[in-house]
């Protein structure tokens, strides 16, 4: 059995037309891993339910401005990957064939430069785990 | 367990404040694209400055008062629909789709 798998996310409130979905690493949700670690910080809960806000519009084919969802580019690899924006809080995604988007993780603004690092590596891994 | 987190996504202001945000944004872009607009002919349209219709456009964060909003709703051929709804009501229907999925 592999490292990675999928959940359908039970963060998104509402029905969407692109199904969502969260990465697990070794059975556990790596978006609910970055929401549990800021238990009592109510600003940071309040962005992280903007940036799922936002997944949730372009889930149902709305556009946004790229300063609230963006393409992040130049990684090489075979799938699009997204950052959904809401104050200091960023969301990572990419697109799976066949099945929808993928939430990977969130991270602060100021570490986007790592988080991406540390995203496209995650998503590398999960894709050479599918092959 | 389901319906808890969809309740906490759900009382927090950032959720409805993107919603929101990105309703309106999608109707001016589409009012935009279906009338041959450009940025300067919208801001004479909605009557605001260039300069907050570039707010609009690049960051889409819109933050007008209720007054100003239902201004530019009309302005883009949209009637703005608003209803509060019982939190309760909301959770049994989340319940229920998370059933169907």
């Amino acid at each position: 059995m592999g490292k990675y798998s999928l959940i359908h996310t039970e963060n998104i409130p509402n029905p969407t037309k692109i199904d969502i979905w969260e990465l697990c690493k070794k059975g556990k949700s790596l978006l609910q891993m970055f929401i549990d670690e800021h238990p009592n910080d109510d600003l940071i809960f309040d962005k992280i339910a903007g940036a799922l806000s936002i997944i949730e519009i372009t889930s149902n084919l709305l556009r946004l401005p790229k300063t609230k969802f963006r393409l992040i580019d130049g990684h090489g690899i075979n799938c699009k990957v997204y950052e959904a924006k809401s104050g200091i809080i960023r969301l990572y995604l990419f697109h799976e064939e066949n099945t929808g988007k993928v939430i990977v993780t969130g991270g602060k603004k100021g570490n986007q430069k790592e988080d991406i690092k540390s995203v496209l590596q995650t998503i590398k891994d999960f894709k050479n785990e599918s092959k | 367990m389901k319906v808890n987190k969809r309740e906490q996504i759900l009382n927090q202001p950032s959720y409805w404040i993107e919603n929101i945000n990105g309703l309106l944004y999608n109707a001016i872009v589409d009012y935009m694209e279906e009338h041959n607009m450009k940025q300067k002919d919208l801001a004479a349209h909605l009557n605001i400055s260039n300069g907050r219709v570039s707010q609009i456009l690049n960051d889409g964060d819109i933050n007008f008062s209720l007054d100003k909003v239902i201004q530019i709703a009309l302005k883009v051929g949209m009637y703005p629909s608003f209803k509060l709804v019982k939190k309760s009501d909301v959770l049994v229907e989340d319940f229920d789709n998370s059933l169907v999925k």
